[in-house]
């Protein structure tokens, strides 16, 4: 093209840039228009016009710079998903100021500042929900390589950690003997099995993220994801026996399931839908056996205490939680619409200590070969309590170190059925919204990111509320923005942020993807 | 041709015209002016921001491929949402087009 004519083009596109707000995702704007008007260059050469005429004759075919800019500004630009931000601020709220009445309301100052600086994850939360909101989904455009080579590392590092210690006892305490506190800290975070729920919020889509990079390279994405799943549920296996790892197995298990089934019904792959389909469940049933046949025992033991609790309940290593179930189910069936339980003081004093099952009810501690007074662990619980219940209230009923897992029913129980129903309303607006969110993106992987973050939402919610009813199974999963901890907060706001990244600029920027190559010249 | 009355009905001639095959953006301005006798010649760069739009409320969708000649153009694809949307606007067409003949025609009868 003459430096002349590549000018004007040049120009024009310069006035029409002018005219557009966001200028985030321009060059592809800009490649667009500019292919146009080379197309009709050619078109104009063919029939005979210098390439100088034809270029003027071309930009003039497009119209006016500002007018083709101004109405590019309204849909080139940046979008805030409204109704998912609110809903995951009014949860943030709402689990924060749970959290401060859980620890007791006191009007001295510095009380409240202790309980806001004890809280403080909360804030953290909505930092990183607020920066992944901002940053995330162009850093993850920019560098999705990275990021799965980062995480991979990341959890092959926790991974190593957990083997090492799990090989050698004590040894990472004569290694970091001399180092300052927060390696210790950080050390003490890893080791700890709740750290898996936040791992499997990121390493969802992450595996997403693989899957998707190699749709289009027949089953390889398939056998990415497959062995992605296997490495976290062998990770898992470490504090497999705590079974505090078998929600966070099954929410990456049925999420992965669900990412590959979405992108085989979408025609993603260049399988056949249907035989995608059946990769991805047979993938599921495959990883399902795997994770649950070495310990079938304690899966089977863990689904009996949330199907049949009182079967559990008598027998001494699983008893705290297969009474909870039990606890739960009595007393929900006895809440009002409104306001609190009604409960006599004497029956306080009865449920509190447990013995309205154990010794006056169907609870056979030990099936009967020992009276609860000379069990171990149930006499020392209750006899902690009966010496703390001369005045008993609701909240001593449910063990407090429970009370965040039990968010839901302590709202029926406390403020009554139809409260706790709102609660729950707005609780699952969040997967809703979340999905609603993420289907409304076009841009490929910024939809996947974000169904797979809607998807575990989901399931963690659909979690939540089962085990909130007394169908405790394993150990519970956070529910978001509401019933957190530090690490678990991280990852739902890590979650819900590039959800809203994802949306935020979906119209200003596109994935990368390799063009193909085609025989051209038709069309014109 | 009127241009109002271009605008409005730009977003469903494109539809159209991806219903029956992917097409970039110059493409479709050829087959419009060639199908429509040179009476549909809009602003060409106009054609971008309802192409854009569509895309944004997910009646199209779009993907690259690279010509032998190197230059990259944007393909559109029309989705099943875009169907619908375009199924619709031709019922709105259809019937706007029937009132329009009708008062040129000299009007339908209405009972009193």
């Amino acid at each position: 093209m003459p430096s002349e004519s590549y000018d004007a083009v040049e120009n024009f596109l310069r006035d029409v840039d002018v005219q557009i707000s966001c200028k985030l995702g321009l060059d592809s704007v800009n490649e667009e228009l500019r292919a146009h008007i080379e197309d009709r260059m050619e078109f104009y050469q063919e029939y005979g016009l210098d390439g100088e005429e034809a270029c003027r004759r071309a930009i003039r075919d497009m119209g006016a710079p500002d007018v083709v800019g101004l109405e590019l500004n309204q849909s080139h630009r940046l979008r805030t998903a409204k109704p998912l931000l609110f809903v995951s601020l009014a949860l943030m709220l709402t689990g924060f100021a749970g959290e401060m009445l859980g620890l007791g309301i006191s009007w001295d100052l510095a009380d409240m500042i202790s309980d806001v600086l004890y809280l403080k994850y909360y804030f953290w939360g909505l930092l990183v929900l607020l920066a992944t909101a901002r940053f995330g989904y162009p850093f993850l455009l920019k560098h999705t390589k990275g990021v799965c080579i980062v995480s991979l590392t990341s959890l092959a590092a926790v991974g190593s950690i957990w083997i090492l210690t799990g090989l050698f006892p004590g040894v990472l305490d004569k290694i970091t003997s001399n180092a300052p506190y927060f390696v210790h800290r950080l050390l003490g975070a890893v080791s700890n099995s709740s750290i898996f729920v936040g791992a499997v919020q990121l390493a969802v889509p992450v595996g997403a993220i693989l899957l998707y990079r190699r749709r289009k390279d027949g089953y390889r994405g398939f056998w990415l994801l497959f062995f992605w799943q296997i490495f976290l549920v062998l990770l898992s296996g470490r504090n497999f026996w705590l079974g505090s790892t078998y929600i966070p197995v099954l929410l990456l298990l049925l999420a992965c399931l669900g990412i590959s089934l979405y992108l085989s019904a979408r025609g993603e792959f260049r399988i056949p839908k249907g035989r995608g389909m059946a990769m991805s469940i047979l993938s599921f049933c495959l990883l399902l056996a795997l994770w649950a046949a070495p310990k079938w025992d304690r899966v089977k033991e863990a689904l009996e205490l949330c199907v049949n609790p009182d079967t559990r309940a008598p027998v001494t290593t699983a008893w705290d939680d297969s009474y909870n179930n039990v606890l739960i189910r009595e007393l929900l069936g006895r809440a009002r619409a409104f306001g609190e339980i009604e409960l006599a003081g004497e029956e306080l004093v009865r449920y509190g200590t447990a013995q309205w099952y154990y010794e006056d009810g169907p609870g056979n501690w030990n099936d009967g070969r020992e009276t609860a007074s000379v069990s171990g662990s149930l006499e020392r619980y209750v006899e902690t309590r009966m010496q703390h219940l001369d005045e008993p209230a609701l909240r001593d009923i449910l063990p407090q170190h429970y009370m965040e897992n039990y968010r839901t029913a302590w709202w029926v129980l406390r403020y009554g059925w139809v409260p706790a129903l709102a609660l729950m309303l707005l609780v699952a607006a969040l997967p809703v919204i979340a999905l609603w969110t993420a289907f409304r993106i076009r841009n490929g992987l910024g939809r996947l990111v974000s169904f797979s973050a809607g998807l575990l939402f989901a399931l963690q919610t659909a979690f939540y509320l089962l085990e909130g009813f007394g169908f405790q199974f394993g150990g519970f999963p956070n529910l978001p923005f509401v019933a957190e901890g530090f690490i678990s907060i991280t990852g739902s706001a890590m979650l819900a942020g590039l959800l809203l990244s994802a949306y935020r600029f979906d119209t200003v920027l596109e994935e990368k993807k390799e063009p193909k190559i085609i025989s051209s010249g038709s069309g014109r | 041709m009127d241009r109002k009355m271009m605008a409005a009905s730009t977003s469903m001639l494109l539809l159209k015209l991806l219903e029956e095959e992917d097409l970039y953006g110059y493409q479709m301005i050829r087959r419009l002016e060639a199908r429509s006798d040179n009476v549909f010649s809009l602003k060409e760069g106009t054609m971008y921001p309802v192409l854009h739009a569509l895309e944004e409320e997910g009646a199209v969708e779009s993907y690259e491929k690279t010509a032998e000649n190197g230059r990259t153009r944007k393909y559109y694809h029309l989705t099943k949402k875009g169907q619908r949307t375009l199924g619709k606007k031709r019922e709105e067409w259809e019937a706007y087009e029937k009132a329009v003949r009708a008062v040129l025609e000299g009007g339908a009868s209405f009972a009193f």
